[in-house]
């Protein structure tokens, strides 16, 4: 019934990208992200990125559930976004919760050895 | 753009029939070589995700119409349907939640007010009528 969303992801020395290869993170979508996120953070000692470079569009619920899948990271560890689109940044912006993430311009800064 | 154009469109109140009627409308937009306005995609996705988990919260039947029309303006985007009326039979006013709090909701009327030009609600023999414009901007 959902609307398919495929994250995947890379590995670094202290840090673990996701990407998400869908285009949209929406209300279809909401759940099944969320549910990936935790398979993909539940156990990590280390940050995590996630990789925006492909998705084009996000409602509220999409953004709700960037914010579920920091907030269900474990104790400690940070979710980072990174390669953001601009109608995604608009939503960050409009919603100031640009405020609550760090915001890497592009992945390459996020995966730099001292890129904190 | 020259003539005059509408169109209408008409869903299920799901999630996933909600995306593929934006594509439609995005695409039905191209199409007539409207210039591209990542706002009306952001409202009119917020307005119909709140009839699919509002107005019919309780019914998993319930049908959404679009009407598209395009104005010398800019464009009009009318969403009906027949589930519970708006609360206080207006559009709520809405705040958008502090950033502190990490909500992870609660930004969707505020987002509608911040994309649209022009905002009007009606309940019309048991149906929500709610209109969205959007003046052309400059891109």
């Amino acid at each position: 019934m959902e609307g398919t969303l495929d994250l995947t992801h890379t590995d670094y020395p202290g840090l673990r990208v996701i990407h998400v290869a869908a285009g949209r993170i929406d209300s279809a979508a909401a759940i099944q992200f969320k549910d990936q996120m935790r398979e993909l953070t539940h156990d990590l000692d280390y940050r995590a990125v996630l990789d925006l470079r492909n998705v084009k569009f996000i409602d509220s619920s999409g953004l709700g559930a960037i914010v579920a899948s920091m907030k269900q990271m474990p104790s400690g560890i940070r979710l980072d976004l990174a390669d953001l689109q601009s109608d995604v940044a608009r939503v960050l912006r409009l919603t100031r919760m640009d405020k609550v993430f760090v915001i890497h311009e592009a992945l390459d800064t996020a995966v730099a050895p001292n890129g904190i | 753009m020259g003539s005059r154009h509408s169109a209408q469109f008409s869903c299920e109140a799901t999630a996933l029939a909600v995306r593929h009627t934006l594509e439609e409308l995005t695409g039905r937009l191209a199409d007539w070589a409207v210039p591209p306005d990542p706002r009306v995609e952001l409202a009119v996705a917020e307005a119909m995700n709140n009839i699919v988990e509002h107005a019919y919260a309780d019914n998993p039947t319930g049908r959404i119409r679009l009407d598209l029309e395009l104005l010398p303006e800019g464009v009009s985007i009318a969403l009906s349907d027949r589930g519970v009326a708006m609360p206080d039979g207006a559009v709520p006013v809405g705040s958008m939640p502090a950033p502190e709090t990490l909500p992870e909701g609660g930004w969707g009327w505020s987002l509608i007010h911040a994309c649209c030009d022009g905002l009007h609600y009606e309940r019309v023999q048991g149906a929500n009528e709610l209109t969205m414009v959007f003046q052309q901007v400059e891109i």
